[in-house]
């Protein structure tokens, strides 16, 4: 696990990601009355996780902003 | 002692890289694009934020319906048009930041050049030679270099005198005389030539650690890290973005709730218009930029730090001598004293300065000549004494037991006193009347007898009054440090127009005066060449080494100038606070900009609420107002990359004139400037059909 964690972290935190959308889509979907079909609510949900991993990475640059 | 010869002015002395710039453009389009790998781009939180926006609006391209808001039957060219101009935006930004570095890539493979492995002849403990590869070469190995050699790595003169090529790292082509002892010529550095005559030399540094890779290792960028005031301000920009965000995700539901929903291509338009962008881009070409000027004044600085420490000096520590005087002072006249004429005192200084090679000692005999005096004795009989700084006397011993001296007024009373001769009265007056006048008085005498005082005149630089005049208006103080009594300083400091001075000033005194400007919160920069600076240079918060001066010195400091010119120190000051006024008017200008960005964008987003009236700019339709806007941001990076790399021109002008002068230009004309711009963009796209 370690060593995935070392050298394969972008393909772990996409995969986390969808692993989370799965969660995720079905609340987007329930909350949409069926304006949108499934796709669109995964797609909505992954779109929430990407601005909320940017937020993520902001407040990262405004702590440590040495390393950016 | 500095390098005494005036140099030339600023522009002058700014040299042309002998760099190769001729693929420089072609090199940065090509790594513009290979900059877009976003493990690079999250080095760049508004660009990455960007990036992230053009990844979705490249999905939307495809697959307009995506998240369910179709827009009708132009969405795809819409969103194409979208991506590909935030996919500019993105390659603009990369284009100025690689461009920026390949000048200074340039500049070190030009560096790069000048090194090459040699044979060195390393001095085993035995006295004997042996030849081994310069990358062999360790810290304190002695090695014997003869003319026509390379230098193989940096280090002290030991033994030897010869003359050495400097032109590789300093461009100036006339050879420099190097020899032991000395803290002026004992220090040299590897890749220059030895063209004369040979040295011995003790390696002061180990392979890759010489001057010369850390100066390629410097104008590379490969150690370049952030600045204090680059983290505040990528701080500030990080938290705009972050609200911007934060703002752009939370409009969807309020949208809908006003029955005006929105597209997610529009909120990624909208968000890369007010997120400042432009500064975002062009922040690494400005520092990189800063460093680059700094190495165009032929002055290696170890950091962007240290660059940017010269702008918030607020203390100048200078030496008299080379800095505000030029070195060498000229006999101007003799004033007899104890009733003899002016030709006695002339006879006698030529007579006590036949023997002296210093330009003083020169212009002394030059003067007494032009006065139709001659030697009463033949020079090859007599002995000359040199000058030493505890005797401060220098000057002729005649055959006969004569001693005819030269020197300070105090000593020579002392040595006439010594021979049971009485000082005259007049002495004193006449030693005050030179140094009133800004001179140096030197006494004569033979034996027990005073004849007179020579008036050797300092002459102060053209335009020095000028520039100090300039730092006090930026708020900069100036220190004056000689050797010079008061008086004779006082006349100086007032004549050059600096701030306050120190007479009869040691090496240690310059480290007293820098502790006492930085106990009161004040940055100080000074110069120094000698081993006795090095403290004085590591504690000054930027220290400048002359080249020419000791290795322990070059070691203290963290700029050196190559040209070693203490004058440059007040270029490097007006370097820095261009550096500073760049970067804080551009990003004025960025923020500034966001006004008109948000006037074409909000009202494109909610024309169906019945907000048209804030449609100020009268653009065509939603679709061309967003365009319009996205291509204003794109454009406006390549607009400033000039500026950027040439730095804003710099005005000595108050901290509080400064800010109004930018707020005036690049706060209101970043408010104004984007509403035209955008404007005429959006009667272009009309003209070709895309609005």
């Amino acid at each position: 696990m370690n060593f995935i964690m070392k050298n394969q972290k972008m393909p772990l935190l996409l995969f986390l990601g969808l692993l989370l959308n799965v969660a995720i889509a079905p609340g987007v979907y329930a909350a949409s009355n069926g304006d949108l079909n499934r796709s669109n609510a995964y797609a909505i949900g992954l779109l929430g996780i990407v601005i909320f991993g940017l937020a993520i990475y902001l407040a990262l640059v405004i702590m440590q902003p040495e390393k950016f | 002692m500095m390098q005494t010869t005036p140099k030339p002015t600023r522009e002058k002395r700014r040299h042309t890289p002998k760099a190769d710039l001729s693929n420089l453009y072609q090199r940065a389009f090509r790594e513009a694009f290979l900059k877009l790998d976003p493990r690079i781009m999250i080095k760049n939180p508004i660009m990455f934020v960007v990036l992230v926006g053009t990844m979705i609006t490249a999905l939307l391209t495809v697959n307009p319906a995506l998240f369910g808001s179709y827009e009708g039957g132009n969405s795809y060219l819409f969103n194409g048009l979208v991506t590909l101009i935030l996919l500019f935006t993105l390659l603009f930004a990369n284009f100025a930041e690689a461009v920026a570095e390949g000048r200074g890539k340039a500049q070190a493979d030009a560096l790069r050049s000048t090194k090459s492995d040699s044979i060195a002849r390393r001095i085993l403990n035995d006295g004997s030679l042996e030849n081994v590869n310069s990358t062999n070469l360790r810290r304190g190995d002695r090695i014997q270099v003869i003319a026509g050699d390379m230098i193989p790595a940096d280090g002290e003169v030991l033994e030897g005198v010869a003359s050495v090529d400097e032109s590789a790292i300093t461009g100036e082509s006339a050879p420099v005389l190097k020899e032991p002892g000395s803290d002026v010529a004992s220090s040299v550095t590897g890749g220059t030539r030895i063209i004369s005559d040979e040295l011995i030399i003790q390696i002061t540094s180990d392979p890759g650690q010489g001057f010369i890779d850390r100066m390629i290792a410097l104008v590379e960028g490969a150690q370049r890290s952030k600045t204090p005031n680059e983290i505040a301000l990528t701080v500030l920009l990080a938290v705009l973005t972050l609200v911007f965000l934060i703002v752009v995700a939370t409009l969807p539901p309020i949208a809908n709730y006003i029955n005006s929903p929105v597209s997610i291509t529009i909120l990624v338009a909208l968000l890369v218009a007010l997120i400042p962008t432009t500064i975002g881009g062009l922040l690494s070409a400005i520092g990189i930029a800063g460093m680059d000027r700094v190495a165009q004044f032929n002055v290696v600085a170890t950091s962007g730090r240290a660059v940017e420490a010269c702008g918030d000096i607020n203390t100048l520590v200078l030496d008299k001598t080379g800095t505000i005087t030029l070195g060498n002072r000229l006999a101007e006249e003799f004033i007899p004293v104890n009733g003899h004429t002016a030709e006695e005192v002339a006879a006698i200084a030529l007579a006590a300065s036949i023997f002296d090679n210093t330009p003083e000692g020169k212009s002394i005999v030059r003067l007494a000549e032009k006065m139709g005096a001659t030697l009463s004795f033949n020079p090859e009989t007599a002995e000359g004494v040199e000058f030493s700084a505890r005797t401060r006397m220098s000057g002729t011993d005649l055959s006969n037991g004569g001693e005819i001296r030269k020197g300070a007024v105090d000593a020579i009373r002392g040595f006439v006193r010594s021979r049971g001769g009485q000082p005259p009265n007049d002495l004193q007056s006449a030693y005050e009347g030179v140094s009133q006048m800004g001179g140096t008085p030197l006494a004569v005498c033979e034996d027990r007898e005073i004849y007179g005082v020579i008036y050797l005149k300092d002459i102060i630089k053209t335009g020095i009054r000028e520039r100090f005049d300039q730092l006090r208006r930026m708020g900069v103080r100036t220190v004056m440090l000689t050797g010079d009594n008061r008086i004779t300083a006082a006349v100086i400091a007032k004549e050059a127009g600096v701030d306050d001075f120190i007479a009869e000033a040691t090496p240690e005194d310059k480290i007293q005066v820098i502790q006492s400007e930085q106990a009161q919160g004040k940055l100080v920069a000074m110069t120094g060449d000698g081993t006795n600076d090095a403290p004085a240079l590591a504690q000054a918060n930027v220290g400048v080494a002359m080249n020419s001066g000791t290795q322990a010195a070059k070691e203290a400091a963290n700029m050196v100038d190559l040209d070693s010119d203490p004058t440059k120190l007040i270029d490097l000051v007006t370097i820095g606070k261009q550096l500073l006024i760049t970067r804080g008017a551009l990003t004025t200008f960025s923020l500034a900009n966001d006004i008109a960005k948000y006037f074409a964008i909000i009202p494109a987003m909610f024309a169906s609420a019945g907000i048209g009236d804030l449609n100020v700019m009268g653009l065509q339709s939603p679709q061309s107002a967003v365009l319009s806007a996205l291509i204003y941001n794109a454009l406006i990076i390549p607009a400033l990359i000039p500026l950027a790399l040439k730095g804003v021109k710099f005005r000595p002008l108050t901290a509080n004139q400064l800010l109004q002068r930018n707020i005036l230009i690049y706060g209101l004309g970043g408010v104004i400037a984007p509403f035209i711009a955008i404007k005429v963009i959006d009667v272009a796209l009309l003209f070709i059909g895309l609005a």
